[in-house]
């Protein structure tokens, strides 16, 4: 009888303690702790060229939170534990957060770098949109493409020719690529961003070439690397792994134009730390960071003092030749319409 | 009057013992169902937008077909094997048993993980093919409803091999050799011996591949892709992407009720059968 | 005979088992993708499993769930088991079976979600509290078939022996059937660990930021990454739940407790 009560008091006791120290793990660590919300795209070198000098510099800690956008916003939205002090959203997530209430209103006078960025940016940004988030990157669209299989694409509306027949990657819609890839149809055959049944009805006659659809940022760089496809839509984040391939990879602006969204960082309101997030925004934007992100691969620069050579591929002088800035206000608005017709039409 | 108590308590006792358990049961199971439906504003007439739908119906076929598919191929599969099985020797059957339930010890990420390597376009199966010369380019198979079908077939296999071994197990050698002794071909005996006494557990493991195939969600959506979603793929949808928490009620209502029907239908099923025999 | 045979087991085992050992496969491939057949020789993806802190961490978490949940839920079982298998005959037993059947019915998913719902509108807040009970909701079905079986192996009359001989009915269970069912606890937490240890659906909704379970950390690996790191770290956990399905094996035979 002792043994057995020894043994079950052991039991219990690891029983407890895993379970309370499960229990500290998730209660909120002490202050000078900032929580990211973040896709967690290419970390390991976000972590290197801005993290570490971060922290060190501030004494700080960060830690990460990641996800794709779409299930970070739906956790901020039921206010899952942890609560992240900063988040990265495409611009217009951005608008529905703040539309939501959930976005501390930014003084932009906190931030010095702010007035760096480019100008032909920051003057697309709606201004109820410029006090909830600050860009950090764009994400310019391309289309990827074989270039041993396939002879040269200049147009978006090449994905239709034969060559390409059943070897097509598009995003899902609620990728952030997704409504981009929608408003580009549109725009190509005709349409405009707010009329983009031209974009739904040229979609419907690609769907049967369409091999899937994405919605995992490492989806493009994995499907073109086994083959699965031939030519895609695909975001900037997504350039330099698709050059790295064994396979080789070619990414072109369409002749349509480059259309772009901007990543933007806010604050959440209610951050017990907005003054330390401050100063990593104003890290974020600062040259030299840029400069280090843009040398990896990782973002492409909006800090207009960011020098890099030509024909560096981070080099965002070819996306001014033709910009499309998809308006990030029209786009929160018309979004869900856009989700329950792509649903029925394109993605059933 | 202490006599009168004594026997209330015990004649209570076992309620009591099972209080906790049930009362947990109760509160973290039965009562977030009634409150998901009592909490989302205008149930029925977001319960009818969603499910009134052409998207919706189109999820739900396909959920359908699949799990019907599913059950074909096990079957197909688990008939022959369970035969032959049920009549070998204690090592070879107590090495199937185990084999057949490895797949379900393993997390459903590495197994789907395990089908995209066999299924791409590069993977093991395509570059058999290739070499055996069956095919001049490559099949495209993941991101098919075959491929669906095939992860959740290894998942739910053994959910229709083993009630079918027991059965087969138990089928006395003598009937069969008699059956056919008396003339009887192939199809006669399996009509009218193998079937019957087989029904019972050919008709559990029915249910479970089709009530699985209903509620899987990891295999299917990684095997699957959005272009083939099911009911399970679309209820997170709904609540992770689309943020329309009144439609995943919907859709969960609907998994739930389509996962009991089926469970009630082929049980009540199998009673009637029973009875008419 | 033997041809057909050969070839219907020859192809069901490839279907059960491929998918199993591929991962293994390609743990040791040396190209940075995922390309079969795999390339080379190197041990360089294990040690990668170790750079990724949330791995680690991943691990310890479902651990300590399934450790958590497979305690509460072999507590919430026993009296459970014991009391549908010793009354037999009681009122509202029909009942009480279907209301603890129900959890294996209710898909992992949608039990996930509306555990989210009631944590977040009834609780408020989403906590490492609704993914553990989620979890025994999960596994006590397991558990309690286990323990079932246990208790019908064993059999009523050793318990009413002892309660003849004089011992109450609590000094009767304690003394008398815990110990002959040790065999089944044990082999019933191993498999509520087993099942919790596995289960990814269920976490899907209610795991959050630093303390995710192993699963769905490896699926928030894959949306950044596709290297053979998952690969090793999905050999890692095959060895893992094959060692402890041999633990059952040797406890209670797994494959008799299930009909």
């Amino acid at each position: 009888m002792k043994k057995k009560a020894i043994f079950f008091i052991a039991l219990v006791a690891v029983a407890a303690s895993l379970g309370y120290w499960f229990y500290l793990s998730t209660l909120p660590q002490p202050p000078k702790t900032l929580y990211l919300s973040h896709w967690g795209f290419g970390w390991d070198d976000i972590k290197k060229i801005v993290i570490d000098p971060f922290e060190k510099q501030y004494n700080a800690k960060i830690t990460l939170i990641a996800g794709t956008t779409s299930e970070r916003f739906a956790k901020l939205s039921t206010k899952a534990e942890p609560i992240p002090d900063l988040v990265f959203l495409p611009d217009y997530y951005t608008v529905q957060a703040a539309e939501k209430g959930l976005l501390m209103k930014l003084d932009l006078t906190k931030i010095s770098n702010y007035k760096k960025l480019y100008k032909a940016l920051v003057d697309q940004i709606p201004p109820s949109l410029s006090n909830y988030g600050v860009p950090f990157t764009i994400q310019d669209m391309g289309l990827a493409y074989r270039s041993d299989k396939h002879p040269k694409i200049t147009s978006w509306k090449d994905m239709w020719r034969d060559d390409f027949k059943g070897k097509i990657l598009l995003p899902t819609i609620t990728a952030t690529s997704g409504p981009m890839a929608l408003a580009m149809t549109s725009l190509a055959y005709g349409g405009t961003m707010s009329n983009v049944e031209p974009g739904f009805k040229n979609l419907e006659t690609l769907k049967g070439s369409v091999v899937t659809f994405y919605s995992r940022s490492s989806d493009p760089q994995t499907l073109f690397e086994r083959g699965e496809v031939e030519i895609g839509v695909v975001l900037r984040y997504n350039w330099a792994p698709l050059q790295k391939l064994a396979k080789p990879v070619e990414i072109i602006y369409p002749t349509e134009g480059s259309m772009y969204v901007l990543n933007m960082i806010s604050i959440l309101e209610g951050s017990k730390n907005a003054e330390l997030g401050y100063k990593l925004i104003d890290f974020w934007l600062s040259t030299d960071i840029q400069k280090g992100e843009a040398l990896a691969g990782v973002d492409a620069p909006v800090n207009s003092e960011v020098a890099l050579a030509t024909d560096h591929p981070f080099n965002i002088a070819p996306v001014f030749k033709k910009p499309i800035y998809l308006d990030p206000i029209i786009l929160a608005k018309d979004l869900s319409g856009w989700v329950d017709t792509w649903k029925k039409r394109i993605e059933t | 009057m202490g006599r009168y108590l004594e026997e209330a308590y015990r004649n209570l006792r076992p309620y009591l013992l099972a209080a906790p358990s049930l009362f947990f049961v109760i509160i973290f199971l039965i009562a977030p169902i009634f409150y998901m439906m009592a909490y989302t504003p205008d149930f029925v007439s977001t319960f009818v937008q969603t499910v009134y739908n052409q998207e919706f119906v189109s999820v739900y076929l396909r959920t359908i077909r699949v799990g019907a598919t599913v059950a074909m191929l096990a079957t197909v599969l688990a008939y022959p094997l369970a035969y032959y099985v049920g009549r070998s020797s204690p090592v070879l059957k107590s090495f199937f048993k185990t084999m057949v339930f490895l797949p379900l010890m393993v997390n459903p990420l590495v197994r789907s993980y395990g089908w995209i390597i066999i299924l791409g376009r590069e993977g093991l199966l395509n570059s058999m093919l290739a070499g055996l010369q069956v095919v001049a380019e490559p099949v495209r198979i993941l991101y098919t409803e075959w491929a669906m079908e095939l992860g959740l077939l290894e998942l739910f296999f053994p959910f229709m091999f083993i009630p079918l071994l027991s059965a087969m197990e138990n089928m006395s050698e003598e009937v069969l050799m008699a059956a056919r002794s008396l003339g009887a071909g192939p199809l006669r005996i399996f009509m009218n011996i193998i079937l019957p006494l087989t029904l019972k557990g050919y008709v559990v493991g029915l249910s479970v591949i089709l009530a699985g195939c209903a509620a899987a969600f990891v295999t299917p959506s990684l095997l699957g892709g959005f272009r083939n979603r099911t009911l399970s793929m679309l209820l997170y949808e709904y609540i992770d992407v689309r943020l329309n928490w009144g439609a995943a009620a919907a859709t969960a209502i609907i998994i739930m009720l389509t996962v009991f029907s089926v469970n009630l239908l082929l049980t009540y099923g199998v009673k009637i059968g029973v009875k008419a025999k | 005979m033997r041809i057909p045979f050969y070839a219907v087991s020859l192809l069901t085992l490839s279907i059960l088992l491929t998918p199993i050992i591929m991962p293994l496969l390609i743990s040791f491939s040396v190209s940075e993708t995922i390309t079969f057949p795999p390339q080379g020789f190197t041990l360089r993806w294990f040690g990668n499993i170790f750079n990724y802190e949330s791995f680690a961490k991943g691990f310890i978490a479902s651990s300590s769930i399934a450790f958590t949940a497979s305690f509460l839920a072999i507590a919430l079982s026993l009296p459970a088991s014991y009391v549908l298998y010793r009354h037999k005959t009681l009122r509202l037993k029909g009942l009480i079976e279907s209301l603890f059947t129900l959890p294996m019915l209710m898909p992992e998913i949608v039990l996930s979600y509306m555990l989210l719902l009631f944590a977040y509108r009834a609780m408020g807040v989403i906590s490492a509290l609704s993914l553990i009970i989620g979890h025994v909701l999960v596994v006590m079905p397991f558990g309690m078939r286990v323990i079932y079986a246990s208790l019908s192996n064993l059999g009523g009359d050793i318990e009413d022996a002892a309660v003849s001989l004089g011992r109450d009915r609590l000094r009767a269970f304690m003394d008398v059937v815990l110990p002959n069912i040790k065999q089944g606890f044990v082999g019933g937490s191993l498999t509520c660990f087993m099942v919790s240890f596995n289960a990814v659906s269920i976490s899907l909704f209610l795991s959050f930021g630093d303390s995710m379970p192993l699963p769905i950390a490896m699926l928030n690996y894959l949306q950044i990454r596709y290297d053979p790191t998952i690969a090793a770290l999905s050999a890692l956990l095959v060895a893992f739940t094959v060692a402890l399905s041999f633990a059952v094996e040797r406890t209670v035979g797994l494959v008799s407790q299930v009909r």
